[in-house]
Order: C-alpha cells, then sequence, then structure tokens
C-alpha cells in the first residue's frame, strides 16, 4: 500500500520544527508536575487502605487534566491544516496534481492525530503511576488512553470542518474552538431542556429495569458530550465522582439513569457516539471540500 | 492542444473574460500577453481547472477542463504567478511530495525527480532546504514540480516576475528545452519582448478580450512597416524646413512629423529612402543621421492594446 503523500510530507515537516518537540516536552512536564504535586503526600509515607484513594482521585484530575489539554490542542491541529494550505497557496498545487478530496482530507487527519496520539502515548507512562499507587488497574488505563484517543479524533474532526470551511487558519481556529464549546455546552442544553431533554419522574424511575431499558430513556443528546462520557467512565472505574454529576454538572436526573443502566455502559455507548460523529464530521469536511473543489472553483480572487 | 470557446468569466460586476476564443496548436510556445487584468490569470486558471468559466467552454487536447477536469489535470502542468514552497521541506523532498500526489511509485519517483533537477540545473541543490534558494531557483523547482506527470501543456503563469536578468536568461532556456521536448506551453507576461524571443505564437488580452493570436512575424508585419528618422545638425531657418517638408511630402507620400527642432520622423516606405536623402542634400539640409527605425513590439504592444499601463522594463 501506497503511503498517503500527504501524510507523509506533513509528518516530515512536523516533526522538523522546533515546536514539536517543545509541546510534547511542555504537554509531559504538565502532567509530571501535576502528578509530582498531587502524589507527593503518598510518597514517604507506609502503604494504606486510604492512600489508594488518594491516588485515585489523583487519576481522575490527571485524565481531566489530559482531556483539557488535548481540547486545547486538537482544534488548533486540524483547524490550520486546510486553511494553512490555502494561505500558503499550495493548495491550489494540490488540487491540480488531481490527489483529490479524499486524500487531502484524510492525510492531515492521520498526520494530526498521529501527533495527537504521539502526546497521549508520553502520558501513558505518568498515567501508570495511578497503577503504582495502587488507585487503578491497568486495563481502566488502557481504557482511559483508548478514551483519550477518541476524544482526540473528535476534536480534530471539529476543527477539520472550520478548516475546510474558512479560508484563513485564525478564523478556522477560532471558530473550531467556539464550536467545541458549542457542541459541549448544547448537547448538556439539549439534554436538560428542549425536545430531547429528559423527562423523569419518581414514578419512572421506579418503573426503569437496569442495563439497555434505563439507557434507552437518557436524552440522546448526552452521549455526544464529551466531558459526560468522561465522568460516567471515570465514576464506573472509580466509583466516585457521583457527587459531581449531581451537583457540579447538574444531572441528577440523568445520573439517577445512567446509574440505574450501569455507567459503563453509558460511558461506551458515548464513546461509539463521539466515534461515529468524528467519522461523520470527517466525512462532511471531505464532501464540503469536495463540493468546493470537485469539478472546479466557482469563486476565487480577481486578479486579471 | 488548447481551445477556448466564448469563454467568460464575471466576478460580480467586472468582466474578466469577455467571450475569449483561443486556439493554440500542439508544440506550439504561446505567449500570452496584456497589462495588469487583461484576464490572463483567469484564462490560465479555467485551462489549469481550478476555476470554472462562468460561460463557455475551454479544452485542452480536446477534453473539457469543466466536464473532466481529472482527465484534464492529468495533461496539464501548472505554474502560478506564486511560488506556493513549503520552506521546512528539501528540495528533493518538495519533489517527491509531489510526485506522490500525482501518484507516482516511490521507485519511478527517484529517477523523476533526479531528472527534473537536471532539467531545471538544481541538482547541486537536491539537499537544500527550498526556504535557503535563491528566488531564481524556486521558481525553476516550481516548474520541477509542475512538469513532475510530464504533461502536455504547461501554464506558467508569469514566470519571470520579479526575477534578474540571469535568473530569466536561466528560465528562457529551460523553457526552450522543454519546447524542444515537444511540449505545448502557454506562458503570460505583461512585458511583450520577453515574450516574442521566445515564443512562436502570441495572444494579447485586453480588458477580457483578445485582440491579437497568430504567429509573431504577422504581429510584427501588422505594424505597417518602420519609420524614417532624421535628424540635422542644428536648427533650419522656416524656409529650407518648408523646402525640405515639401520636397519629402512629394517623395515619400507623407509629411515629416517634428519631434522637436532638429528631428524629423516619417512613416514611409524604405524603397524612397535613397531618393529623399538625395533630395536633402540637394537642398542643403544639414543632415547628421538618416536611418530607418524598426517598430518595436513593445510600441506595437502599446498600438494593439491602446493601454494606460506602461509596461515596466
Amino acid at each position: 500500500m501506497m503511503l498517503n503523500p500527504i501524510f507523509e510530507s506533513s509528518a516530515r515537516r512536523r516533526m522538523r520544527t522546533v515546536k514539536t518537540p517543545v509541546i510534547v516536552t511542555a504537554y509531559a512536564a504538565v502532567l509530571l508536575i501535576f502528578s509530582l504535586c498531587q502524589l507527593t503526600r503518598f510518597f514517604g509515607q507506609g502503604i494504606a487502605v486510604w492512600q489508594a484513594r488518594i491516588s485515585t482521585e489523583w487519576y481522575i484530575w490527571l485524565t481531566a487534566l489530559q482531556f483539557l489539554l488535548i481540547l486545547l490542542v486538537a482544534p488548533a491541529l486540524s483547524a490550520g491544516s486546510i486553511a494553512g494550505e490555502r494561505e500558503r497557496q499550495t493548495f491550489d498545487l494540490l488540487l491540480v496534481t488531481g490527489v483529490g478530496t479524499r486524500r487531502i482530507v484524510l492525510g492531515k487527519m492521520m498526520e494530526n492525530f498521529a501527533f495527537l496520539a504521539l502526546l497521549i502515548l508520553c502520558g501513558a507512562p505518568v498515567m501508570a503511576l495511578a497503577y503504582v499507587t495502587g488507585g487503578v488497574p491497568v486495563t481502566d488505563i488502557a481504557v482511559t488512553l483508548a478514551y483519550l484517543l477518541v476524544i482526540a479524533l473528535a476534536a480534530l474532526s471539529v476543527g477539520m470542518v472550520m478548516s475546510v470551511c474558512m479560508r484563513r487558519s485564525l478564523t478556522a481556529i477560532i471558530a473550531a474552538y467556539l464550536m467545541i464549546f458549542i457542541i459541549g455546552a448544547g448537547t448538556w442544553g439539549l439534554a436538560k431542556h428542549g425536545p430531547f431533554a429528559a423527562r423523569y419522574t419518581i414514578e419512572t424511575f421506579e418503573r426503569l429495569a437496569g442495563g439497555w431499558d434505563a439507557l434507552v430513556t437518557m436524552p440522546v443528546t448526552i452521549f455526544l458530550n464529551p466531558a459526560v462520557a468522561l465522568v460516567m467512565l471515570l465514576a464506573s472505574q472509580t466509583g466516585i465522582l457521583h457527587n459531581t454529576m449531581q451537583n457540579t454538572m447538574r444531572l441528577s436526573d440523568i445520573y439517577t439513569a445512567a446509574n440505574i443502566a450501569g455507567f459503563g455502559r453509558v460511558a461506551w455507548v458515548s464513546l461509539a457516539a463521539i466515534l461515529a460523529a468524528a467519522l461523520l464530521l470527517i466525512a462532511l469536511s471531505i464532501a464540503v471540500l469536495h463540493a468546493q473543489t470537485g469539478a472546479a472553483r466557482g469563486g476565487g480572487r480577481y486578479k486579471g | 492542444m488548447i481551445r477556448c470557446e466564448k469563454l467568460s468569466k464575471r466576478y460580480g460586476k467586472t468582466l474578466a473574460l469577455d467571450a475569449l476564443d483561443l486556439a493554440v496548436a500542439a508544440g506550439e510556445l504561446h505567449g500570452f500577453v496584456g497589462p495588469n487584468g487583461a484576464g490572463k490569470t483567469t484564462a490560465m486558471r479555467i485551462l489549469a481547472t481550478l476555476m470554472r468559466p462562468t460561460s463557455g467552454e475551454a479544452f485542452v487536447d480536446e477534453i473539457s477542463v469543466t466536464r473532466e477536469p481529472q482527465r484534464a489535470r492529468a495533461l496539464v502542468g501548472y505554474m502560478p504567478d506564486f511560488f506556493g514552497v513549503y520552506d521546512d521541506l528539501k528540495a528533493w523532498e518538495y519533489l517527491d511530495f509531489y510526485a506522490g500526489c500525482v501518484g507516482m511509485s516511490a521507485k519511478a519517483r527517484r529517477h523523476r525527480i533526479d531528472e527534473l533537477l537536471a532539467l531545471t540545473a538544481l541538482t547541486s541543490k537536491r539537499e537544500a532546504y527550498v526556504d535557503d534558494l535563491s528566488r531564481g531557483m524556486k521558481q525553476r523547482l516550481c516548474l520541477a514540480r509542475a512538469l513532475m506527470h510530464d504533461p502536455k501543456l504547461l501554464i506558467l503563469d508569469e514566470p519571470a516576475s520579479g526575477m534578474d536578468p540571469r535568473s530569466r536568461a536561466e528560465m528562457r532556456d529551460i523553457l526552450r528545452e522543454i519546447g524542444r521536448m515537444g511540449k505545448t506551453v502557454l506562458i503570460s507576461s505583461h512585458i511583450l519582448p520577453e515574450l516574442s524571443e521566445l515564443c512562436t505564437s502570441l495572444s494579447i488580452l485586453e480588458k477580457g478580450r483578445l485582440v491579437f493570436s497568430g504567429p509573431v512575424e504577422e504581429l510584427e508585419r501588422r505594424m505597417n512597416g518602420s519609420s524614417l528618422v532624421i535628424r540635422f545638425d542644428g536648427v533650419m531657418e522656416e524656409a529650407l524646413a518648408a523646402r525640405a517638408e515639401e520636397r519629402l511630402l512629394a517623395l515619400c507620400g507623407a509629411a515629416p512629423s517634428r519631434d522637436g527642432e532638429t528631428l524629423w520622423r516619417i512613416a514611409s516606405q524604405e524603397d524612397q529612402d535613397a531618393a529623399a536623402l538625395r533630395a536633402l542634400v540637394e537642398l542643403g539640409a544639414p543632415v547628421c543621421d538618416f536611418h530607418r527605425e524598426r517598430a518595436s513590439l513593445e510600441k506595437v504592444f502599446m498600438e494593439v492594446t491602446n493601454d494606460d499601463a506602461q509596461p515596466d522594463f
């Protein structure tokens, strides 16, 4: 199989810049410094059962931190990809090679995803400390890493749509951040209000059977909220965070339904939904770019 | 090789191309001349499948660029009037990237890249970063990129803009070489002499309309011949000047136009030159310079387009 030339060239250029090792180092450093601050409470004391709780809480914070860092890095990465080619005036040159919009978008996505995967991989040894300190089993850590990869792909796909739609990379990046905020707030808001909102009463809760029965009563949009998915995942792994969901996230009715359905199950469904949405957005990017350029471009600047 | 039929392109209120009909035969080095804003870039972008015309059709080797852009792309090598390079790649990597994009296998690429680097005299810069290349070298690298898939038609938009004379000469040599390979080349410029010595045929565009299209010689012929320039040594007496003017009018069939007191020009045929000189000498006019001035292509250009934009030299 031939390597996607856009992936190959973009990856080569990324790995050549000074920025890349700086970002990777900074990412790992933030995780490590945060972990050391948390775990100093742990080291130097004998192992005791209550200390596992410290380790677990730290693990949750560490995951949340990575989640935020990925949301910070990913949109800027992909939003700049197509718009950046346009700005550099290399986009036309790519088009005339007949390489096709599908390979352009997929090549860029693959490259961005590979870079984020590298970041997440760099965070893995720090995550492994959770296992060493007794808080979380290795399989849970692996699942969390996989979750972070899916979130990375989803955030990249949002940025990619913006990159395709916008002419300038700066506007694309701003639009991508805005869109991620809108998706986060929107899916949560729609789960609370509007046509898909949850309408539970004490009676419905009493009637709810466990498993899928409870799951299908949950508002659809909540499955697309990456933060809720994260919290459900961590709740299923650690057994804590119940107060967070009920009070901080104001999800008590949805929390109750999820509790009946099983947090793990809800988390997996969320993960699948977010992955599907990401793939859909990538397909959308390809379709939009194809429509813009497909046969030829209609607009363009006037230059004589 | 190129056929445009009633090609029009409108940007809002501006009509960039106005029913352009153009035909360029295979193997020709065709110059596309016109002042800035004449529609050269627009026409070239349409031919390169990067822009859809508002109306009309364009064909490359009888393949419609609007209906079958993918097939047309395989035939066209396009070099825009900007570099469009990735600074952080080496010269060979830059070409390797585009070789991959046109679907060349890794094995075939190596050979092709070396070939193109040799053609564009960049072999010694193989390992150099694109960022470190000079303007002329970057331009040649872009040319190499445009030639990657061995296109039948090469479209070059202002390849000489912003280049020093030496780089221009190098570019010209390379283009001649490409012409010898039997490729059709469409090359635009707003500087006519630059193209007239390189091209086999020319088109002149003005405000989106084609004002001339044909062989270079025909363009030169269009400008009716040349003019006679006579310079006198010092100001003549009015009576003598009047007599001289009368004689010249009788002989050449055209009155001289006075360009200052001592310089006259007559748009006349060459065959009367000897008689005119004899007449002037017999009259005692102090002739110190008597020669034919060929119409420069630049003048032809200005005349044909009667353009207000000054060409830059």
